[in-house]
């Protein structure tokens, strides 16, 4: 997924969960290859 | 378009990151997914996409994740938008199936189901959801 540098992405998964589950939204996953 | 939930990123080239990917079954990239806030994966698509077509892919898992949650007007609207927007997109036709879906879902009494297969049907002749409702044109 493109604009890295705009998207506060998490990088953690079990914070990623807290947050969607504290914020109650889901979470978008982005597996990525950065070669 | 994010504003409903937490972008999470995974580097697949990340050694510490192996025993998730492969739990997640991980095959190629860019490896995209909704989930819930259990972890549990309520819509995936992988590969790239121009950036409509990736927008409209995202708008039907954001949908799906609200269909499947039993959010419906939520979805509903997801739909819609996905319609409203982008008619032209390879993930239109599937927003034209599933708004039907969670019209019917949120009002079994209602004809939503039958007026958007209707509508599938005269838009999206050749699409794949088109032949998912099928069913629905044989003699009784």
């Amino acid at each position: 997924m493109s604009g890295g540098d705009k998207i506060p992405w998490e990088h953690d998964y079990e914070k990623a969960l807290e947050r969607a589950r504290s914020e109650q939204k889901l979470v978008l996953l982005d597996v990525f290859n950065p070669g | 378009m994010l504003a409903n939930a937490i972008p999470f990123q995974i580097d697949n080239t990340n050694k510490d990151a192996f025993v998730m990917l492969h739990r997640l079954h991980h095959i190629w990239t860019p490896d995209l997914r909704v989930l819930d806030h259990n972890g549990d994966e309520l819509y995936r698509w992988d590969g790239f996409l121009p950036p409509s077509e990736f927008v409209a892919r995202m708008l039907c898992g954001f949908a799906m994740a609200q269909l499947r949650t039993k959010h419906f007007e939520a979805a509903e609207k997801l739909y819609v938008d996905v319609l409203r927007r982008y008619p032209t997109t390879f993930a239109a036709p599937e927003a034209q199936y599933y708004l039907g879906v969670a019209r019917y879902r949120n009002d079994p009494e209602g004809d939503d189901l039958t007026e958007q297969w209707v509508q599938l049907r005269s838009l999206y002749p050749s699409s794949e959801y088109r032949f998912k409702q099928y069913f629905k044109e044989l003699p009784q």
